[in-house]
């Protein structure tokens, strides 16, 4: 299984960043893991870069990595707890003591004879 | 007049007699068969007492059968036919008190209570009351009783929120109007204590609640289970309130805030734990809670960032199964709470989770799913161009995962559904085509882009589609033609620029293997002019100029790659064999000089020059078939040539560079046993003193020596390798070795490496091995 990479955040810009803020970042970065010190890290970051440059391949890489449960614009009211009796239980509770809460009525059953 | 025979009219004998039916249905009756019984007993109910009396019986069995509405006409049915049958008019009432029609349930009640009918009636009629009005006066009904009213006082006090009192609860009253065993009433009195407290939210109610006896009513267990969690609560002990509540859920019997609290509760816990960062235990919560039916979007919503939070880490981590199941409970939420908007964040993140782990159809089917979620466009609506192309790489993902699935036809299915729904939409039908495409029915995605052409015949995308298809079927110059006249169009489409310069490029590779080197330049001019960074179209070009013996400007073409080559190692590379073909010693030196001060150069890189040094300065050996007659026609030929020195030379500097260096000494050997079987075999044998026990360099040793003309040796050491696999448990180089030693005889053995030398291809491409 493939492991993911985000290269906004290898570049260490925004997904919103523009291209120039992402060009910015990238020659900063290789500036300071310049590839005869840092090979590996030079990797990531041109991989990263290339992934970003240009505008097609960003809008699909933009696509290929996950994308947050977007906070809601409005905030809900959270549920509250009702530690009140309910009439409609009490009800509930009444019922269960009367024959509406009876399941067998056999006894009822009339006889048919033809 | 001719007779006409006329259809006979229709007998009796299709339904059954009267008698028959009688018994018929007394049959289905006995058995169960309610429905078989009402349908054969109906028609003759109007004349018959008896049967009108049966009917009435079926229908009232049937409705005892069936709750909720089918039952109550079931219901009304027995009570029409049977009006004086007081056991009808009572279940009528029930189901109508059960509907909520206090109204009618007391008429019912009241014949039922003059007619003497059964016992039940008075307390139902009373309840009936309390429920409509809770101050009602249950000694003005009819039927009421003191034990009644003695019944139902603690119900009354409630509803109307007085306290129940100790006296209020008689127990032998309201077992004499109940009819219910002593336990199950001593359980009720402290019950309605319980709740009275409750009411008054006084602490008590924990201890009095907290009652282990049994009760044969199910909706009494819920309630005091129910209120126990309340009373915990009320308590500030809400873990045991949860516990509590959630045992009620699973009795299945549903108290009136019983999904408030259960919500109300969770959603405190589970904002906690995001707050002090416990991601997984949030998301465990969330899991956990999954099956409630809570219906509260507050908790909706926190419940799916808590999941997606932890997806997103466990993906990152690695563990996709993990973020897989969190991902699709989050989706499940989406799915079934209103107002928490698209669900398209969690069906794009569950399609790449299913990506990674090569869940091909399921992947296709969320990406599927992603793309309902997109908005119908309207017309005049100008939809920004960015999204448009991320929905144009969803349905590349469609086909593309499809594809994979093995499925390509689901996604013409999907892209043809999606045409139905919007005939003139040319992305869709261009999207069908690339469907098409990849399920191999070109014929048919020809004719797609056809009809996106004819709805927008400048869209540079249909156009780009044809062109490929027209290139592919060999129509090069049609194809050149179309996607000359649409970058006319759209002569800032980059797109379209570097797909005609692409396809010039193979055009041109094309012409020039058939020979037709002069419409290759003119097409690598072309693409040239279209792509002039590109490198790879002066270097067509020199090959294109050496063919046509013009060596001055192919040289011109071969230094514009080099100015071009900047640290591409390939670019060097290509340059070099041009200069090799063409037997230019000191033009190969000036590339690798070049290539050494402006790019990375290594011990492979040498490797590679001088592979290609050695096989181009070596002349081709003699055909198998035909070496005779050409041995007598041609001068033996000389190997010993500067290109061949040179070769040598770069060779060993790649040697000097990496010195330990087993799989270099290797990869030339494995280049060169064709061509210079003697070479190899110093070189393998260079590879054997650095690592003497490595099966694979043995068994090319064996290759190489038999080559040489050394085949007792060979043998012997495939023996030696098979008999150490045998040792190591290497079935498969045990195969190897004895294969190779049997093949060491055949007359083939030599001819395949020769027939490689001469046909220019040694069987190995140095690029693949360096």
């Amino acid at each position: 299984m493939k492991p993911y990479n985000d290269p906004y955040a290898i570049l260490a810009v925004e997904r919103t960043a523009t291209a120039a803020q992402i060009k910015q970042a990238y020659f900063t970065l290789v500036r300071a893991h310049p590839p005869e010190r840092d090979p590996d890290m030079f990797k990531r970051i041109r991989s990263a870069y290339e992934l970003l440059r240009d505008p097609e391949q960003r809008a699909e890489t933009d696509l290929l990595l996950f994308e947050p449960w977007p906070e809601p614009a409005r905030r809900r009211r959270a549920p509250k707890l009702d530690l009140s009796l309910q009439p409609a239980d009490v009800i509930i509770a009444a019922r269960a003591i009367t024959d509406l809460d009876r399941t067998d009525w056999r006894e009822h059953y009339g006889k048919v004879k033809l | 007049m001719p007779k006409i025979n006329r259809p006979s009219a229709p007998t009796a004998l299709s339904s059954p007699s009267e008698p028959v039916a009688r018994q018929q249905g007394l049959r289905a009756f006995q058995n169960g068969r309610f429905d078989d019984a009402i349908n054969l007993w109906s028609p003759m109910a109007a004349k018959n007492a008896e049967i009108r009396h049966a009917l009435a019986e079926a229908h009232f069995r049937r409705a005892l059968k069936l709750p909720g509405v089918p039952g109550l006409a079931d219901l009304r049915r027995a009570a029409e036919l049977e009006p004086t049958d007081q056991r009808y008019q009572y279940h009528l009432g029930m189901r109508l008190h059960q509907d909520g029609d206090y109204q009618s349930a007391s008429v019912c009640y009241c014949s039922v209570i003059d007619h003497g009918g059964p016992r039940g009636a008075a307390l139902l009629l009373a309840l009936a009351a309390l429920e409509r009005d809770p101050q009602a006066d249950l000694a003005a009904l009819p039927g009421s009783t003191p034990e009644i009213r003695a019944a139902l006082m603690p119900i009354q006090s409630l509803l109307v929120g007085r306290a129940v009192t100790p006296a209020m609860a008689q127990v032998n009253a309201t077992e004499a109007a109940l009819g219910f065993a002593p336990a199950d009433v001593a359980a009720l009195t402290i019950i309605w204590r319980g709740l009275s407290e409750i009411a008054e939210a006084n602490p008590k109610a924990a201890t009095t609640l907290d009652d282990p006896r049994p009760l044969s009513r199910p909706p009494l267990v819920a309630i005091r289970r129910f209120y126990r969690g309340v009373a915990a609560a009320q308590a500030g002990d809400l873990v045991t309130a949860l516990k509590l509540w959630q045992q009620t859920y699973e009795g299945k019997l549903f108290t009136a805030a019983l999904f408030n609290n259960l919500a109300a509760a969770l959603y405190g816990q589970l904002a906690e734990q995001l707050d002090a960062g416990d991601t997984f235990g949030a998301a465990d919560l969330a899991l956990q809670s999954i099956a409630l039916p809570l219906n509260n979007a507050a908790f909706d919503e926190l419940r799916v960032s808590a999941l997606d939070r932890a997806a997103q880490a466990a993906a990152i981590a690695g563990d996709w199964p993990q973020s897989t199941n969190l991902w699709e409970a989050a989706r499940q939420i989406v799915a079934t709470s209103s107002g928490l908007g698209s669900p398209r964040p969690i069906l794009r993140n569950l399609a790449l989770c299913y990506e990674a782990q090569e869940r091909w159809l399921e992947a296709a089917d969320a990406w599927r799913a992603m793309l309902r979620t997109k908005s119908r466009k309207k017309s005049g609506e100008a939809t920004a161009a960015a999204a448009e192309m991320q929905w144009a790489v969803v349905r590349k993902r469609v086909i593309d995962c499809y594809k994979r699935a093995g499925r390509p036809d689901e996604a013409v299915t999907v892209f043809r559904q999606m045409i139905k729904a919007e005939p003139n939409d040319v992305d869709a039908r261009l999207q069908l085509a690339d469907a098409l495409l990849a399920n191999d029915q070109e014929q048919a995605a020809l004719n797609e882009i056809e009809r996106a052409i004819k709805i927008d015949p400048d869209s540079a995308d249909a156009q780009m589609r044809y062109a490929a298809i027209m290139s592919a079927r060999g129509y090069l110059v049609h194809a050149e033609q179309s996607l000359r006249e649409i970058l006319n169009k759209h002569p800032n489409r980059v797109d379209v620029r570097r797909q005609f310069a692409q396809m010039l490029l193979l055009h041109a590779e094309s012409y020039i293997g058939h020979r037709n080197d002069v419409a290759g330049e003119k097409a690598l001019l072309e693409g040239q002019a279209l792509d002039p960074d590109n490198y790879k179209f002066p270097l067509n070009l020199a090959r294109a100029c050496f063919n046509l013996k013009r060596g001055d400007a192919a040289r011109k073409h071969l230094d514009r790659v080099l100015e071009l080559a900047g640290d591409n190692i390939e670019a060097y590379l290509q340059v070099f064999q041009c200069w090799v073909v063409e037997q230019d010693v000191d033009a190969a030196r000036a590339v690798v000089a070049r290539a050494e001060a402006s790019a990375k150069v290594d011990a492979d890189f040498y490797g590679q020059l001088g592979a290609l040094a050695i096989i181009e300065a070596t002349p081709p050996p003699e055909h198998p078939f035909f070496g005779q007659i050409l041995r007598q026609q041609q001068p033996k030929p000389t190997i010993d040539t500067p290109l061949m020195q040179y070769g040598y030379e770069l060779v060993a500097r790649a040697f000097t560079l990496s010195p330990n260096d087993t799989q270099l000494r290797l990869r030339a050997a494995t280049i060169l046993m064709g061509p210079r079987p003697d070479l190899a075999l110093t070189y393998v044998e260079q590879a054997m003193h650095l690592a003497p026990d490595e099966p694979n360099i043995m068994l090319l040793y064996g290759v190489v020596l038999a080559l040489n003309e050394r085949k007792r040796e060979a043998k012997d050491l495939l023996r030696r390798v098979a008999t150490l696999g045998r040792k190591q448990g290497n079935t498969e180089l045990v195969e190897q070795a004895n294969q190779m030693r049997r093949e060491i005889d055949s007359p083939f053995f030599h001819m395949a490496f020769q027939m490689s030398s001469i046909l220019g291809d040694p069987g190995i491409d140095p690029n693949d091995l360096f």
